[in-house]
Order: C-alpha cells, then structure tokens, then sequence
C-alpha cells in the first residue's frame, strides 16, 4: 500500500518498467482497479470462449472426441469461468472505473479495500484455474455444482477429486471479492456524490450500480453459507447437509444456490442495462425515457430477484409450484417497462449510430427474445418439458450471457476513449458486430429449437438423428463465427490502443460527469465539475441555454429536483493517509 | 372506409394500423410456424394439455416479439440524426405511455398465469393415490443406468409397521381371498406403499444411501444402459433398439415411481412432455396416461456424473391387450429375489435368444474369421480365450456391434443377433484351457470387477 494513488499516474520518460508494474500492482486508484478487472476479465472470458469451442467441436458432429469426463470438465469450467470470471468481474470493472467518475467522487469510499478486492478475486480465479492441474483435474458437476455428485457419499461412482474443493474456495474468495466490492460502490454512492448529485440525478448506469450493490451485498453471503457447507460435507467427517445417505438434503443446496444465483443473474445483467441507459441517453441527445420508472423497475427488479429462485427447480418436485410461478411471470412486467423506455428514448430522437449505439441496440434484441422464452419458463408446466434440455441453454444465453456481454461490449466501445484518450476503430468495430451478432442468434437460436426437440443439456454425444445433427452443425459454425467476431474485437483493441485516434475529454458529446475530465482522467479525477442540475449535468452545459424555451425540457429540470443533496466531497488528505 | 381514411391522415394512426397489419400477418406466419417450432406431438393426456399451453404462450410471445422488434427497428431506420446541430424532443415521459406498458403486460401475464395454473391443476389432477387401477412402474435412476420394476395390481396388507431391520426379509403372501391393495411400510425415511399379489415375493431392501427400495414382483427387471464400467467412456451411444425399455399400456393411468440410488437423475420422456427429477432420499410420483403406442426415445435429464449422455432408455407403449401378453409372461417368470446391494451393479440378465444353435455357431465362428484371434477352440491366440466365456450375451452383442479392445467390428448386416447367439452357445460347449494358459480378456475382466 505504499504508493499513494495521488502519485504520478503516467508514466514518465524514463520511468522504468518496474515502477510501473509496482504502481499498478500496489495502486488503490478506482480507475486502475477499474482497468485490471477489465483485462483479467477479458483474459477469462477469451478462456470461456476457448471452452466453448472445444465443447462445440465435440458436439458437431456424433461421436467422441475427447473423452466424457474432458466434457465435463470443459463444460463446469466455461460456466464458471463465464460467470464468475468473466461477467460478474466485468461488471465489477465498469462499475469501479466509471461510477465515481459519474457521481463526481475522487475515488471509491474504501481505496484499499477496492484493491483488496482485486486481489482476492484474482486469487480465486487463479485457483480455480489451477484445479486443471490437480489429479481427478477440475470439477466437473457444471456451474451449479448439485450434490451428490459432487460428494463422496460411498456410492457415487466417480467423487469428484481436489478439484472441487478448488473450486468450493475459489468461488468462496471471488464471493468475498464482490462483497467487499458491493460494500465500497453503496457506499461511495450514499456518501460520496458531488455537490447537487441527488439521488434523484444519479446516471442510470450508477443507479444499476446502487441495486447491483444491494443484490450483491444480501444474496453473496447465502452462497458462501452453502459453499462452506458444501465444503464440510466434502472434507468434515461429521458433515451431513446435503449428503442423503447422512441424513442430509441434496435439495437444500438447489435452494440455497439458486438463492444466490438468481439474484446473481441480475447482478451481470443490471450493470449491462444501466450501459446501454447511458448510450441511448447519449447518441439520441434525448433523456432516456421514464427516468423514474426506470429507476423503480430497477428496484422492483431487484426486489422480486429474490423471491423467485425456486424457478430453477421447477421439476424436483420440491417446490411450491403457484408462487414461484407467479413471481416469476410477474418480474417480466418491470422488464418490460424497460425495454420500451428504452425504444422510447430513441424515438423521436436524433439518433447516431457509432459501435457503441450498435451494441446496445443488439442488447434489446437478444435480451427481448430472452425474455420472452424466460415466459415460456415461468409456465410451469411448459417448463415441465424444456428444463434441462438445449432450450433453457439458449435461453439463458440470450439473456445473461450474450445480451450481456453485448452490454459490456457496448461499454467498451463506449468508455474505452476514456479510459485510454484513443477512440475503438469504428470499422472494425461494426465488423465486430455484425459478426458476433449473426454468430450468436445462429448459436441460441437453434439452441432453442433443438431444446424444443427434447435435446438434453450437458450431454457430450448424443443420438443420431437427422435434425439433432443439423442443429448443433449450425450451432457449431455460429459459434466459430462469433468466435472471429471476438478476434476482431481483440485485434481492435490493440490496434485503437497503439494506432488508434485521439480522443478528447469528451468525444460522444457525453452527458454525465466522466466526461467532464480529461481522458484518461487524472488520479484525482477531477479539477473542477460543472454544476449538477439534472441527471445530465454536461448536457445541460451543452444545450441548456438552446432548450431554454422548450417547456419539456424545463419541465424534466425541475422535476429533478433543485435542492442540492449528495454528501461533501471528501478532501483528499484523508486519502493520502493510507 | 371513412374511419379507416381518417386514421390514416395522422402518424400515430398510421402507425397503428400497419402494426395492426403487422400483428395479424404475424399471428397467421405464427400458426404456420408453430408447426415447425414446436414441442413433440404429446402421446400422453398430461403432455396434450402441456403442448396447448405451449402454443397459448408461443402465440403470445410471437406477437410480443414481433411488436417490439418492429418498433426497435423503427425507431433505429425512421430516426436518424441529419445534422450536427439538430435537437429532438427533450419529452422524457409520458404517464399513458408508462401507464399503458405496465398495464398491458400485467394482463397478459395475469392471464398467463391464470391459464398455467389451471394446465398445472389438470394434468396434477392425475395423482390419485387411491386409484387402484393404477399401473404402477418402480423407476430408478443410477449412475449411469435405469432399473425398472412393476407392480402387480392386486395385494393384499402386509403390515403396518415393518421396521427398518427388515432388509432383505422376503414376505410371502399365502392367502389368496385378501384383496387390500396396499401394505404401507414405515421405514423412516418416507411412507412407502407396496402393492403385492398373492404368491409374491417381497423383498424389502434398504439401500446404502438410505432410499428404501421395495423389490416387490415376480422376475423384477434390472436393465441398464452400461454397467459403469470403462467400457463406455470412449463408446459410442447405444443403439436405439438397446437401451433398457420400459413397458406401459396404453390408455390407463400410470404411476411412475421415481427413485435414485446415488445421485440426481431426471425421467424425461421428451413426447411426454414433461420431467421429474430422480432424487437419491426421495420417492416422487409421475403420473401419465399413455394415448398412443409406440416406442419413445428417453433420457436422462439432470446431471449426473461421466456417462450421463449414456443414460437412455425406450418408453415401450403397448396397447391393452399386447400389454396384458407381456404382463403374462414377465409374471409367470420365476420369482427371483434380488440379492446385494441395491446400489451395486446386478447381474446381467440374459435374455431372449440366449438359446442358439451351437452348430450353427461353430459354423459361423470359422466363417467369420473369429478362430483367427481367437483361436480354434476359442483358446486364446492374439484375442482372449473365449471358450465358456462368462461375459454375457448381450454384453457379448454389443462388443461385436462396438468392439472394445482391437477387435473387427461386426454390424448387423454382417452377423446378426441371434447368430451371434449361436456362436455364443457353441463357445459354452468347448472346453476352457487350464488357467496357466488362458489369454485374460479385459471385457471378463470388467465383467467380473462389476458383477
Ligand atoms: C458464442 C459463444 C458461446 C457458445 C458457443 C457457448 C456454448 C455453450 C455450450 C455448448 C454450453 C453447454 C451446454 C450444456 O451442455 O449444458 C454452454 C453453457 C453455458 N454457457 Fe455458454 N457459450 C457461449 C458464450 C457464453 C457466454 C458469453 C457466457 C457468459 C458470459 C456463457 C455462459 C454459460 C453458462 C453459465 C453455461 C452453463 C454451464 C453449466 O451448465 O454449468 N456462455 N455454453
Ligand atoms: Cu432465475
Ligand atoms: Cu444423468
């Protein structure tokens, strides 16, 4: 903790390689926290995407190609690593770098506890990794681990080795990581906002960021519970929670798992809205629509997330089938509401369409099929028939994997000029696009349709017929298609970065306060900030004295309020202590 | 024509009807559709219901999706920025709108759940654990394997209370004129009823991991996909004529009794429509009436370890009087009391065909090239000795069909089912060499490490 993030951040000629590694490797600077997470979890995700490969090359075609137990593992590993190595950090790396930099803070509430978080969750996804090396190699029960397979209950044919436990723990420490990464973000954003930063005048994207924090903070500790648990029935000789044969109940991990795990699907998504809240706002110069019943369905969101969890275990006929079936119809409502907000925002507007545009206008078209083969889920007897086959794998994609991550790569897009002072080469970037785009519609899309056929998910072969093996060859091209998609965006990642354009403090005509700084932004983040009137203080600057007259956009002003809230700013001192 | 010709003057008008238009062409491209993207044609009553309901929510989510979709792309094609300084509309809500999409959508979801709820009801409105003109079908999933036991449909009371001590106790029932259908068991984990017909051999077993498991009927059938041994890792999958079936009637109601020994398998008959899970400490009932006859490819829908993709079996659907036939003659098989383990791995059953032609295999044997590995007299030269091989027929089939280890494979068009019978028949009637001299067969040892 010695270097202190009011310290040079760029690199001075002649600076050596090594001070440089040391100031990163020891900075508590919320925009370098920010950019580690994002290149860690850039690095996992291409991992996932790696997986996903090798399980389509097997499942190309009939037959094997690598043995049984390589499938499950390569399987439980892209789930694992894609959600808790690539989604749920990314949204940690957005969330770090821009949410200050829009509330106008200096940095996090908690700088060392931010970068402590950081570590912690590189070490879990380290020793995740590592489990590949052990002997039985990783856990193999996919992402959602159910016991008893994952137990040695003395009549489970194959117990899984060291590698679970691995696994147990590592998702234990990445758990920790986000729940010291939920504490700073509530904080920072009870505590820290600018002058004139109501809550009322909080970006959308911070808003996800708030109910992201909460849903962290209240479900996280549920699945440590359940890991813990886990860990003991594994390793304790007295432990019997979910081992049958000890008296245990295998439905109690479903139960506690889910009671994280739904929420946690909110948890990737909301920080993917809250982006594509901000593009729109952007590139159609219009305030996004129904601010308000944004913010309430967020919560709304939120709120029913947790009570709907039995959804995932609909056919062990161990839950109360009406109520959770009614939850889970009812949270279709709030999204909904969003999305046509969102189609609003972009109504009427003047609208441009960089890759950034793009990418979130992709995110309402996967994440509307999502959610409505999320309805035919929720009918419980439809589900019935489609839990655990191929449908629920597209369904779940389209929304939590895909349509997120086109959230996230919209936020690239979009951030990236602040975060580096270069633009994304826009070529490439809509090349990136169309491929992905076309890619993964041809992966979950006909993932639905062989699910509808009755294909079971998790499966390594399957039997020969001549629809099954027409399906998952498209599936197979689609993925390799997405898979270029991805190549692109990696090329155009390191070319913007070396040869990319200049971009200035603010180059989208930004309405939020990150692009009231330079960009990069230095450590202190700001030197001065415009006055906060509305949730789009730089567009106010911007076009306020033209809209003077027009009774809409007074209207929109006033309603937000003009009594200044939000908490002083904190003086720096107090963070040069550490 | 004229109200039709004034909507038409305004844009919001215009807009309402070509979506209307939309919608419609839609709803008609839907029925179209629906035939391809769809669930399987249901053959129970409860799967019916359950592919009504499908269309009901299809129909709803394509008119969604096509709504929304065109509005997305409207929005995206019909506005444009034209040039650098203009600035729309700043209208950031408008509560009819907002009022509007969260009205409409509660209602169709109410809806939704008001029609779910009661295909929910109907096909639960099944479950009648009175009916005693219920077939009842003992179902237990295990890695990576399905056993399937029937109940006989009349019994009589055993008892009230059997303790649990009462592993392996056979109950014999002797007294024919007692028709009381059911004996319930305490057995501290769950109630369980028994169904058993006089003459019965009841064995009542209590497995490692705490199921009870009730073998309660003449000539139990214990089929299995592999028997878990490594054989099957780098196979291929079975055969669809292969797999373990189970048998059903058509046109009465069928309880299937879902158990586990180990860990999490799922029933899934995919033209049933529906699943439920095999969970190891819990009985869970499935009740079905079958509406047509046929064979239904199934399989095991949760995870559960290495073979999982291995876990297939056949839904055999008999009409009333084939089934009867069948019934026939799996009861007239000699009672056979299950022994070990419920967990382990049972003996392979040798089923029909196990009578062949030895002279016909011996015959066949030369013909086919067997003696070339095998040697003459099935001795062992490069392959095995094989000479009263104790693997068993259809072990045997199978490593024809899918040879493990270096050895010819041999389709059925080459040698077919009941040839290979023979042949098996005749290597029973040639001697076996002193064991100095026998070439180990890994497939016997397999064999012999499992059973
Ligand atoms: C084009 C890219 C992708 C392809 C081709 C792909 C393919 C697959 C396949 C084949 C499975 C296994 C299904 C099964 O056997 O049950 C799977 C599971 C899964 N995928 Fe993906 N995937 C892709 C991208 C993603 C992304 C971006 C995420 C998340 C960010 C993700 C998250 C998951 C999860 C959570 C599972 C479930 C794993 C489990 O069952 O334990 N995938 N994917
Ligand atoms: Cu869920
Ligand atoms: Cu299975």
């Amino acid at each position: 903790m010695a270097t202190l993030a009011g310290a040079q951040t760029s690199t001075y000629a002649g600076a050596n390689a090594w001070r440089v590694i040391l100031e990163w490797l020891t900075t508590v600077d919320h925009k370098k926290i920010g950019i580690m997470y994002l290149w860690t979890a850039g690095a996992f995700g291409l991992v996932g995407m790696a997986f996903s490969l090798v399980m389509r090359t097997e499942l190309a075609q009939t037959g094997t190609i690598i043995s049984a137990e390589t499938y499950n593992s390569i399987f439980t590993m892209h789930g694992s690593v894609m959600i808790f190595l690539f989604l749920l950090p990314v949204g940690a790396a957005f969330m770090n770098y821009s949410m200050p930099l829009q509330i106008g803070a200096l940095d996090m509430a908690f700088p060392r506890i931010n970068a402590l978080s950081f570590w912690i969750f590189l070490f879990g996804g380290v020793l995740l990794t590592l489990s590949f090396a052990v002997e039985g190699g990783t856990a193999s029960a996919g992402w959602t681990a159910y016991p008893p397979v994952t137990l040695d209950t003395g009549n489970n044919a194959e117990p899984p080795g060291a590698g679970m436990d691995m696994w147990l723990v590592g998702v234990i420490l990445l758990g920790q990581a986000s729940i010291f990464g939920s504490v700073n973000f509530l904080v920072t954003i009870f505590k820290m906002r600018a002058p004139g930063m109501t809550m009322w005048r909080l970006p959308l994207f911070t808003w996800t960021t708030l109910v992201t924090g909460l849903l962290i903070l209240l479900s996280t500790p549920v699945l440590a519970a359940a890991l813990v648990l886990g860990f003991i029935d594994r390793n304790g000789a007295e432990g019997a929670f979910f081992d049958p044969a000890a008296g245990g109940q295998p439905l109690l991990w479903q139960n506690l798992f889910w009671f994280y795990s739904h929420p946690a699907v909110y948890i990737m998504i909301l920080p993917a809205m809250g982006i594509v809240s901000d593009v729109f706002g952007v590139f159609t110069r219009r305030p996004v629509f129904g601010y308000r019943s944004m913010v309430l369905a967020l919560i709304a969101i939120g709120l029913l997330g947790f009570i709907v969890w039995a959804h995932h275990m609909f056919t062990t006929g161990g839950v109360f089938l009406p109520f959770f079936m009614g939850a889970t119809f009812l949270i279709a409502v709030p999204t909904g509401v969003k999305m046509f907000n969102w189609i609003t925002t972009m109504w009427r507007g003047s609208n441009i369409f960089p890759t950034a545009m793009l990418f979130s206008v992709g995110f309402l078209m996967l994440f509307l099929i999502g959610g409505i083969t999320g309805v035919f889920h929720a009918a419980v007897p439809v589900d019935f028939a489609l839990h655990d086959t191929y449908f629920v794998v597209g369904h779940f994609h389209y929304t939590m994997s895909i349509a997120a991550t086109f959230g996230f790569l919209a936020g690239c897009y979009y951030w990236f000029p602040k975060m580096f002072g270069k633009f994304m080469n826009e070529g490439l970037g809509k090349l990136h696009f169309w491929l992905l785009f076309i890619g993964v519609n041809l992966v979950f899309f006909t993932q639905l349709l062989l699910g509808l056929d009755g294909m079971p998910r998790r499966i390594n072969d399957y039997v020969a017929n001549p629809g099954w093996e027409l399906m998952n060859m498209l599936i197979t091209i689609g993925a390799f298609v997405s898979a270029a998609g991805m190549m692109v965006f990696l090329y155009n990642v390191v070319y913007s970065l070396k040869w990319g354009e200049r971009a200035g403090s603010d180059p989208w005509e930004g309405t939020t306060l990150e692009w009231a700084t330079t960009s990069p932004p230095p450590a202190h983040n700001f030197d001065s900030l415009p006055e906060i009137r509305s949730e789009r203080p730089l567009f106010d600057l911007r076009f306020g004295e033209r809209l003077q007259d027009d009774p809409h956009y007074h209207v929109n002003n006033g309603h937000n309020g003009s009594n200044g809230g939000g908490a002083k700013q904190p003086d720096t001192s107090s963070r040069e202590e550490g | 024509m004229r109200a039709y010709q004034r909507l038409w003057r305004t844009r919001f008008g215009r807009l309402t009807l070509v979506m209307g238009a939309a919608a419609l062409s839609l709803l008609a491209l839907t029925g179209l559709a629906s035939a391809q993207v769809a669930l399987p044609e249901a053959v129970t009553e409860q799967g019916d219901s359950i592919r009504t309901l499908y269309f009901v929510v299809f129909a709803i989510g394509v008119v969604v999706f096509v709504i929304v979709e065109a509005m997305i792309l409207w929005v995206v094609f019909r506005y444009k920025r034209k040039s650098d300084d203009e600035l729309p509309t700043q209208v950031a809500h408008n509560t009819t709108a907002e009022v509007l999409w969260t009205g409409i959508p509660t209602v169709i979801v109410v809806v939704l759940f008001i029609v779910s709820f009661f295909v929910l009801q109907d096909i639960q409105a099944a479950a009648d654990p009175d009916d005693e003109d219920v077939v009842i079908v003992d179902v237990q999933g295990r890695q990576w394997a399905w056993a399937f036991s029937y109940a006989v449909p009349l019994g009589t009371e055993l008892a009230e209370n059997i303790s649990p001590d009462l592993a392996e106790t056979e109950i014999h029932l002797e007294d024919p004129s007692l028709v009381v259908p059911f004996m319930t068991l305490k057995l501290g984990v769950e109630h369980m009823r028994v169904v058993a017909r006089t003459g019965d051999v009841v064995t009542v077993e209590r497995a490692v991991n705490g199921t009870v498991a009730i073998r309660h009927r003449a000539g139990t059938e214990v089929m299995r996909v592999f028997n878990g041994t490594d054989t099957v890792a780098e196979g291929r999958l079975q055969a669809a004529d292969n797999t373990p079936i189970v048998t059903v009637p058509v046109g009465q109601m069928i309880r299937f009794n879902i158990a586990s020994a180990d860990v999490l398998h799922a029933f899934y008959t995919p033209q049933f429509l529906t699943k439920l899970d095999a969970v190891p400490g819990r009985v869970q009932t499935l009740w079905v009436r079958v509406t047509d006859a046929g064979d239904f490819m199934s399989q095991c829908a949760e995870f559960c370890g290495r073979d999982h993709a291995r876990m297939i079996y056949t839904v055999r659907a008999l009409s009333p009087a084939d089934y009867d036939d069948w019934f026939e003659d799996k009861a007239g098989e000699a009672p056979a009391p299950v022994e070990g383990d419920f967990g382990g791995e049972e003996e392979v059953e040798q089923e029909e065909g196990a009578v062949g032609n030895p002279a016909n295999g011996q015959n066949l044997f030369f013909s086919l090239g067997c003696n070339v590995c095998h040697g003459d007299t099935g001795e062992g030269l490069v392959g095995p000795t094989i000479a009263m091989t104790i693997v068993p027929l259809d072990r045997v089939i199978t490593q024809y069909r899918e040879p493990l280890e270096a050895m010819t494979e041999f389709p059925p068009d080459q040698v077919s089912d009941q040839e290979i019978a023979d042949i098996y028949a005749w290597l029973q009637t040639v001697p076996r060499p002193p064991e100095a001299d026998i070439i180990p067969s890994k497939l016997a040892e397999l064999i012999e490490a499992g059973g």
